[in-house]
């Protein structure tokens, strides 16, 4: 891999293509994750992408790529949850807003991943990172506290708050439940 | 990522929980395969534009300029409204109104900006190389907007010297609502009671009303009109008549090209087929005629944008592809190609598309791979297109090292008759056989 880093930095095109190739994936499905929708999507993975051909060549593999990678995914969901946030309260301000909650929806088996989704939505979004990033993603514990900047410890309790509050938010464990991680 | 830490628990999805069996499903159904190749190449099309930072600091700088500069242009004070010095020297002027004086050598310059200002009578230059004669009794104001300079005649007569102007560097005569376009020319407009009156000396003026074009008065013609009086003229009917094609193509047989452009200008206002056909022809004209590909290139957009579904949609799309490739802009192309395979399922030019996106993936990304399965689509087709499409798919899977389907590929290609690249392809054939 440090190969084909190396093959960007130099300015090969097919090294580039490779390496998009490679990454898009990983980063488009963690933005999704990250609740990133539609043309936000495809604008926060472009800006990812850009970033990273921008600034690889100052990139001193201090950490693995994708932990960078998750970094930069991270900073574009941020901006795009700011930029929603802006939007929805300047509808409301307008008078246009929907307050639509589907808390405490009846949700059919079929919808389950649609249940997951909702609960993600509804994550503080602290913990929607550690979540994410530990169970969808799969990233070792020691890992995402260098994606985030934190200690290991900081990364363990938000991760065994940010389960019971899934587990709540999906409706299928008792309120007040503990898994200690 | 560094190998797994034993003190972490076991991901839920893995535990046969209810959890775990919701977030099996939630992972399955979100590991979507988005178009990786679409949005690389849209990816490079935004690399090359500046950066967010670097428009940042160009929107400051540019305000910086030019909220100083409106400001003075809307408080410095309004120039003389006449000249006793010019005035002395125009005897014509003195003697009659309609018999404008000659321009002097002596002549104040008038600064003109975005607000109207008067003109004094006389003889005076204006910016851009034009000299206007303003007979004793004229009253006139002018101003200066978007490389165009907008005069409105209220009465008497004006002369004016125009040099030859850039396309969107009109010089507009406007008077008793009729409008004079001048290209390049020596003009003599008159608006006394009741009449209007256009004299050319040099060059073309176009004439128009309300967005209608009236007439085209050329060297040596005149064209007047008598106006109604101001209670007549509320009730007058509307002039519909516009140029027609036929007007605007007249100007190619004497390679009026400049002429030719200000026609299709002309006709490309308001919202109809025609207006979007002048545009299409306009940003053709720009295309084949003087070659300015970044021009052509703009009222191709210009044309899908003011007419997103017009009945000429697809060509312009065509064009700005062709134009973006021709410019270097292959990114760009590349994700244009994109959108029109998107918006065009059933499109007759797809295969072509095709060809050209393999085009860019081959020579200039040097991404066989990727040329391949657009060659592989471009190869149905009938034609040039077809014929070109097969034999490249060909090369790229030599080039790729798939010398089984390369050596088949050849083969059926040269299987046909009267191929475009038979010699080469027999060449490539005993390369692959060796």
């Amino acid at each position: 891999m440090q190969q084909l880093f190396d093959r960007c930095v130099s300015g090969e095109g097919q090294a580039w293509r490779d390496l998009h190739r490679t990454y898009h994936p990983v980063a488009y499905r963690f933005l999704a994750r990250m609740g990133v929708t539609g043309a936000d999507l495809d604008d926060a993975c472009q800006e990812v992408f850009v970033q990273v051909f921008r600034y690889l060549a100052r990139f001193e593999h201090r950490s693995d790529f994708q932990t960078w990678l998750y970094k930069l995914c991270l900073s574009q969901s941020g901006r795009v949850r700011r930029r929603r946030k802006l939007q929805q309260a300047l509808a409301w301000v307008l008078g246009q807003g929907s307050s639509a909650r589907t808390a405490g929806q009846e949700w059919s088996n079929e919808m389950t991943g649609e249940r997951v989704r909702q609960a993600l939505e509804r994550m503080k979004p602290m913990h929607r990172q550690v979540f994410v990033l530990f169970e969808l993603e799969g990233v070792d514990g020691a890992d995402i506290a260098r994606v985030l900047d934190c200690p290991a410890t900081t990364v363990r309790r938000r991760l065994h708050y940010a389960r019971l509050e899934f587990e709540q938010l999906l409706g299928i464990g008792p309120a007040g439940k503990r898994r200690s991680p | 990522m560094s190998t797994p830490d034993t003190n972490w628990p076991a991901p839920m999805k893995t535990e046969p929980s209810a959890a775990g069996s919701a977030l099996r499903q939630y992972e399955r159904e979100t590991t979507e395969s988005p178009n990786e190749a679409a949005a690389y190449s849209r990816t490079l099309a935004r690399l090359d534009r500046p950066g967010s930072r670097q428009r940042r600091w160009v929107a400051i700088g540019t305000t910086a300029l030019v909220v100083p500069a409106i400001l003075w242009l809307v408080w410095r004070p309004t120039p003389p409204v006449t000249n006793p010095a010019n005035t002395q020297s125009l005897p014509v002027a003195s003697a009659s109104a309609s018999s404008p004086p000659r321009a002097t050598p002596v002549a104040p310059s008038v600064q003109l900006g975005r607000v109207a200002i008067g003109l004094p009578t006389g003889t005076i230059h204006l910016d851009g190389g034009i000299t206007a004669v303003l007979a004793v009794d004229t009253s006139a104001t002018a101003r200066f907007q978007e490389g165009t300079l907008d005069i409105t005649l209220s009465s008497g007569t004006i002369e004016l010297h125009v040099p030859p102007r850039e396309i969107g560097q009109a010089v507009l005569v406007t008077a008793g609502g009729y409008r004079f376009t001048v290209v390049g020319t020596v003009l003599t407009v008159s608006h006394g009671p009741g009449r209007l009156g256009l004299t050319v000396g040099e060059g073309l003026v176009a004439v128009s009303n309300e967005g209608s074009h009236l007439a085209t008065v050329a060297a040596g013609e005149a064209w007047s009109l008598d106006l109604p009086s101001p209670a007549a003229r509320k009730f007058a009917p509307r002039i519909t008549r516009r140029t027609s094609a036929k007007d605007c193509a007249r100007f190619a047989a004497d390679t009026r090209m400049h002429e030719r452009l200000l026609c299709y200008r002309e006709r490309a206002r308001g919202r109809s087929p025609d207006a979007e056909r002048a545009q299409y022809e306009l940003a053709r004209l720009l295309r084949d005629g003087p070659g300015d590909l970044t021009a052509a290139l703009s009222a191709f957009e210009l044309q899908r944008s003011r007419f997103p579904r017009g009945d000429l949609k697809i060509e312009a799309d065509r064009a700005i592809i062709e134009l973006l490739q021709r410019l270097g802009r292959h990114a760009e192309a590349l994700a244009e190609t994109q959108m029109f395979l998107d918006e065009n399922p059933d499109a007759e030019h797809r295969a072509e598309i095709r060809l050209i996106r393999g085009d860019i993936y081959r020579a200039l990304l040097r991404d066989p791979m990727s040329a391949e399965r657009e060659y592989d689509e471009g190869a149905r087709a009938d034609g040039r297109t077809g014929d070109d499409s097969r034999f490249l798919r060909a090369l790229c899977l030599e080039a790729l090292g798939r010398l089984d389907e390369a050596l088949l590929a050849y083969k059926d290609y040269l299987a046909q008759a009267g191929t475009a690249h038979a010699r080469e392809a027999k060449r490539h054939l005993e390369q692959v056989t060796r």
